[in-house]
């Protein structure tokens, strides 16, 4: 087995995990990281000699999940427009509560919450990755905690 | 009184936990021998494909850790070729200095956004090409946050080089390169796949 798919094994799972908190598809999750997954292959000889090789995938499966997501959110927008009527996103069967909890978050919340109880960055890390204050993270966690507590509490 | 308004931070953690058992039964991996076929099938397919044409599709790959340019990866890396032919000489080989590249299907973002870590002592010029598929025009920004450069943007058919530099003095941890789309701006993907590509240029490149 060679250091890549030790690699691999060891870390697949939780960045679908964390793909999914964040943007509540896990089939899509799953998808991205492993394209994630391909490309880190692709360069890992150098990849391999980074200090956090994982941060390199989630980044790169976070900013393929955005794309999607973008490019989903524009066509859906096209279908409202040629549909004139409201069509809203159920949510789906196969979501846990938290994830559906999440979902209802504005998105900086959302992220804060996902790198902070999944990715367990500190505060400080958060706020450096943000381009934020320690303050403006510690408010985003405070909210997001309330807003699940919330959340949930609808969903028994 | 505790806060029965929110969720306590050990409370958090355990919901979070929750989900992630729970979503971990239903992840299936697809393996690393699966990511190895689909590597290798791309490498086929690139070494097929014209000479000269050899470029990859990134949906915005991030977090890129780049060295001190006197010691650069990317000074050892050749530059993308685009839109030339040497008769199939140089084989198959990907171009590693490309950073991102992105392909869509609607519109630009009015403003894109590049993160790249740098490693400690990371002082010395940076250069990028900004290369853009389609019409319109838009401004670079790069920056470590204390020290910015600007350069204009242009999109055209055939792709459109405009190139960025910053000279890093100081320590720095990252490196944000931010494009600002003016109004109006068509990106059309290439044949390759993408309509914008962030390039990392050796220091002796023109």
């Amino acid at each position: 087995m060679t250091d890549f798919d030790e690699f691999y094994a060891a870390h697949y799972a939780d960045l679908v995990v964390q793909i999914y908190a964040y943007f509540g598809d896990r089939q899509e999750a799953q998808d991205v990281v492993q394209e994630a997954f391909c490309r880190a292959l692709a360069r890992w000889r150098r990849l391999s000699a980074y200090d956090d090789p994982v941060a390199w995938v989630r980044r790169v499966a976070w900013n393929l999940a955005t794309s999607r997501w973008r490019r989903a959110r524009t066509a859906l927008g096209f279908l409202r427009r040629q549909r004139e009527e409201p069509v809203v996103d159920a949510p789906g069967l196969d979501r846990v509560a938290l994830v559906n909890a999440l979902a209802a978050l504005p998105p900086a919340q959302r992220r804060a919450m996902v790198l902070h109880y999944l990715v367990d960055l500190s505060v400080a890390e958060i706020a450096q990755r943000e381009g934020v204050a320690e303050g403006t993270v510690k408010s985003w966690l405070y909210r997001g905690r309330a807003a699940l507590a919330e959340q949930l509490s609808r969903t028994g | 009184m505790p806060d029965l308004t929110t969720l306590s931070d050990d409370d958090t953690r355990a919901e979070f936990a929750r989900m992630r058992e729970a979503t971990l039964y239903e992840i299936h991996l697809p393996g690393a021998a699966a990511a190895r076929r689909t590597v290798s099938r791309r490498r086929h397919r690139a070494a097929m494909a014209s000479a000269g044409l050899a470029v990859v599709v990134v949906a915005g790959a991030i977090g890129v850790a780049l060295t001190p340019p006197g010691q650069s990866q990317l000074a050892s890396l050749p530059p993308p070729v685009m839109g030339q032919s040497d008769g199939g000489a140089t084989g198959s080989a990907l171009p590693e200095g490309w950073l991102y590249a992105v392909a869509r299907e609607n519109a630009a973002e009015p403003t894109e956004v590049f993160e790249m870590a740098l490693k400690p002592d990371a002082a010395g010029p940076y250069r990028f090409k900004v290369v853009c598929s389609g019409s319109g025009t838009g401004v670079a920004t790069l920056t470590t946050g204390k020290e910015t450069a600007t350069a204009p943007v242009t999109c055209g058919t055939p792709p459109v080089s405009s190139p960025i530099q910053l000279d890093v003095t100081g320590n720095a941890e990252r490196l944000e390169l931010r494009i600002a789309w003016d109004p109006g701006i068509k990106p059309s993907d290439t044949p390759e796949g993408w309509s914008l590509m962030i390039v990392g240029m050796d220091k002796n490149e023109s």
